[in-house]
C-alpha cells in the first residue's frame, strides 16, 4: 500500500500555486493521473521517487519515505521510474543499461525480447530512435522488479500499433511482479484501458474519477474553422477535425459571429 | 654534442605526479561543485580559480613563507615526517598541485554540469551509491572533459616556470626542470642548447595539444 499526502509550492504558467495531493493506492493497483501540461504531474512523480522535495508524508508498505521533513534516500525506495526524457545511460549499450540495474540475466533477455529490442542489445543508446529508447527505458525500469513503478508519458513516442502492444506488455509484467504503478498520461484511451483508477490533477488538487466516469454518454468532437464563405442564409465551412479537412454547411443564425480559428463542438449521432 | 635529457625527464615526472595527485584531489571537489546548491559554492570556485589570475611569483612567495623551515607548517612537517619541502622535488609537487589546480578542476566541473541530470538520477533510482554513479555513469559520459583536464594539467605543469624557480631553485636532477634549464642556458648565452631544448618543448607541446583536439573531435563524431 502506498499513501501520499504532500504539499509543494510550484511555479506554473499563471504564477505560483500549491500542489496539495492526498491519495492511497493498494498493492498491485494501476493508477493513471491525467491533467493538462504544467499542472505538476511530473513533479508529483518526482516527489514520490524522492528526486524533488516536498512537505508531508509518503508511506510505502509500512515504511515512511517522507515524514517530518525526513526523507528516505532515493536509492532505498526500490522503485522503477521512466521519465519523459528516458534517461538511458549514454555510455552503455542497450544490454549494459539493463545489466547495470539488474543481475537477473534471464529477466533482462525476456524483457528486451518481448519489448522488441533484443536485436539492438549491442547498440549504443544514442543511435536508437525515440520509440526504441522509450522501450529500453521501460524494460530497464521493470528489470529491477520494482515494488512501485512510476511512468511519465511512457508511450508517447510510439506509433498506435506499438502503443497497444506495449500497453498489454506493461500490464502483464506489472501484474506478474505485483507492482504498484502510477502512470502520468495525456492519453484518455491509455488511462481507460490500463488503469484500475483514474485521477485528474487540476489546479494542484487530485480528483478521483471513476474509470467509468471518463466515458461520456454523448459523443462530441471538436472542429476548427479553417475557412468559410458567406452563402446567403448559410455558411459553407471548411473544418479541421482530427487532422483531416471536411466541408460542411451551417445555418447562419446559429453562428452569428463565426470567425476563422473558432472551435466548434460537433455532436455525433 | 651530448644533450642532457635529465631536465625533461624531471619535468615529465613532476607533471605526471602532479596530474595523478590533482585528479584524486580535484575530482570529488568538481563533482561536489557540480551537484551542490550550497552558498559556499562561489567562494570555493573563486579560490579554485585564483592560480589562473595570480602572478606565479605571488604563489611562489606564499609557498616559501608557509613551508619555510622556521614557519609553523614547515617545522611541523620536518618534526613529524622529516620532510623539507623547499628546494627539493616534493616541494615542487606541492607547488605544482596548487598552481595547476584550476586546470584540472574547471574542465571536470563544467563536464559534470553539462551532464544530463536525469541519467544521474536514473542511477540513484537503480539503488547505486554516489561513488558508483560517479565512476560508472558520470565520468564515462564526460570523456572529452576528462581528457582535456588530464592533458591540460600535465602540459601546464610541464610549462611552469616562475613558481618552480622560486620554490625549487635550480638543483640539477632535483628541481632543475626543462623550463629552468632553458632559462639558465640563455643566461649563460649557450643559445645552441637553449634552441634545442626550446624546440623540443615546442614540439612536445604541439603534439600534446593536437592529440587533445583530435580526441575531442573523434568523440564528438561518435556521439553524433
Amino acid at each position: 500500500m502506498i499513501r501520499v499526502d504532500i504539499k509543494k509550492s510550484l511555479l506554473g504558467a499563471n504564477g505560483k500555486f500549491d500542489l496539495s495531493v492526498k491519495f492511497k493506492i493498494k498493492r498491485g493497483e494501476f493508477v493513471s493521473i491525467l491533467g493538462e501540461s504544467g499542472e505538476g504531474k511530473s513533479t508529483l512523480l518526482r516527489v514520490i521517487a524522492g528526486l524533488d522535495e516536498a512537505f508531508g508524508e509518503i508511506e510505502a508498505n509500512g515504511e515512511f519515505w517522507l515524514k517530518n521533513n525526513r526523507s528516505l534516500s532515493v536509492q532505498k525506495r526500490s522503485i522503477g521510474y521512466v521519465p519523459q526524457e528516458y534517461a538511458l545511460f549514454e555510455n552503455m549499450s542497450v544490454l549494459r543499461n539493463l545489466e547495470y540495474v539488474s543481475r537477473d540475466k534471464t529477466l533482462i533477455k525476456e524483457l528486451l525480447s518481448s519489448f522488441g529490442v533484443w536485436d539492438l542489445r549491442d547498440r549504443g543508446v544514442k543511435s536508437l530512435s525515440g520509440g526504441q529508447q522509450q522501450r529500453v527505458a521501460i524494460a530497464r525500469a521493470l528489470a529491477t522488479k520494482p515494488k512501485l513503478l512510476l511512468l511519465d508519458e511512457p508511450l508517447s513516442a510510439l506509433d498506435v500499433k506499438r502503443r497497444e502492444s506495449m500497453q498489454k506488455l506493461i500490464l502483464n509484467y506489472t501484474k506478474k511482479m505485483n507492482t504498484t504503478t502510477i502512470m502520468v498520461t495525456h492519453n484518455l484511451e491509455e488511462a481507460y484501458l490500463m488503469s484500475n483508477r483514474v485521477y485528474l490533477l487540476k489546479s494542484g488538487k487530485l480528483l478521483e474519477k471513476k474509470r467509468e466516469n471518463i466515458v461520456k454518454e454523448q459523443m462530441f468532437i471538436n472542429g476548427k474553422v479553417v475557412d468559410f464563405t458567406d452563402n446567403s442564409n448559410k455558411y459553407d465551412v471548411v473544418l479541421l477535425v482530427n487532422n483531416s479537412l471536411f466541408k460542411t454547411s451551417f445555418q447562419k443564425d446559429k453562428f452569428p459571429n463565426l470567425r476563422v480559428g473558432d472551435i466548434i463542438k460537433l455532436e455525433l449521432k | 654534442m651530448q644533450i642532457d635529457f635529465t631536465p625533461f625527464l624531471l619535468s615529465f615526472k613532476l607533471a605526471l605526479i602532479t596530474t595523478i595527485v590533482l585528479f584524486v584531489v580535484a575530482l570529488p571537489i568538481a563533482w561536489w561543485l557540480s551537484q551542490t546548491r550550497s552558498l559556499f559554492k562561489p567562494f570555493i570556485e573563486a579560490i579554485g580559480a585564483m592560480p589562473i589570475v595570480l602572478p606565479p611569483s605571488v604563489l611562489g612567495f606564499y609557498i616559501l613563507v608557509v613551508f619555510a623551515p622556521n614557519s609553523w607548517l614547515g617545522q611541523m612537517l620536518e618534526n613529524l615526517i622529516g620532510i623539507k619541502l623547499l628546494f627539493n622535488f616534493w616541494g615542487l609537487v606541492v607547488a605544482s598541485v596548487i598552481y595547476s589546480f584550476p586546470f584540472m578542476l574547471q574542465p571536470l566541473q563544467s563536464g559534470f554540469e553539462s551532464l544530463n541530470r536525469a541519467m544521474i538520477e536514473a542511477s540513484y533510482i537503480a539503488g547505486k551509491s554516489k561513488l558508483i554513479t560517479l565512476f560508472r555513469v558520470a565520468l564515462p559520459n564526460i570523456k572529452p572533459s576528462l581528457i582535456t583536464a588530464l592533458i591540460i594539467t600535465f602540459a601546464h605543469t610541464v610549462g611552469e616556470f616562475g613558481v618552480v624557480l622560486m620554490v625549487g631553485g635550480s638543483i640539477p636532477g632535483q628541481t632543475k626542470v626543462a623550463s629552468i634549464a632553458i632559462y639558465e642556458m640563455v643566461e649563460l648565452m649557450d643559445y645552441k642548447t637553449a634552441h634545442i631544448y626550446s624546440a623540443i618543448m615546442v614540439a612536445i607541446s604541439f603534439v600534446v595539444l593536437l592529440s587533445v583536439y583530435i580526441f575531442n573531435r573523434k568523440s564528438l563524431r561518435v556521439n553524433r
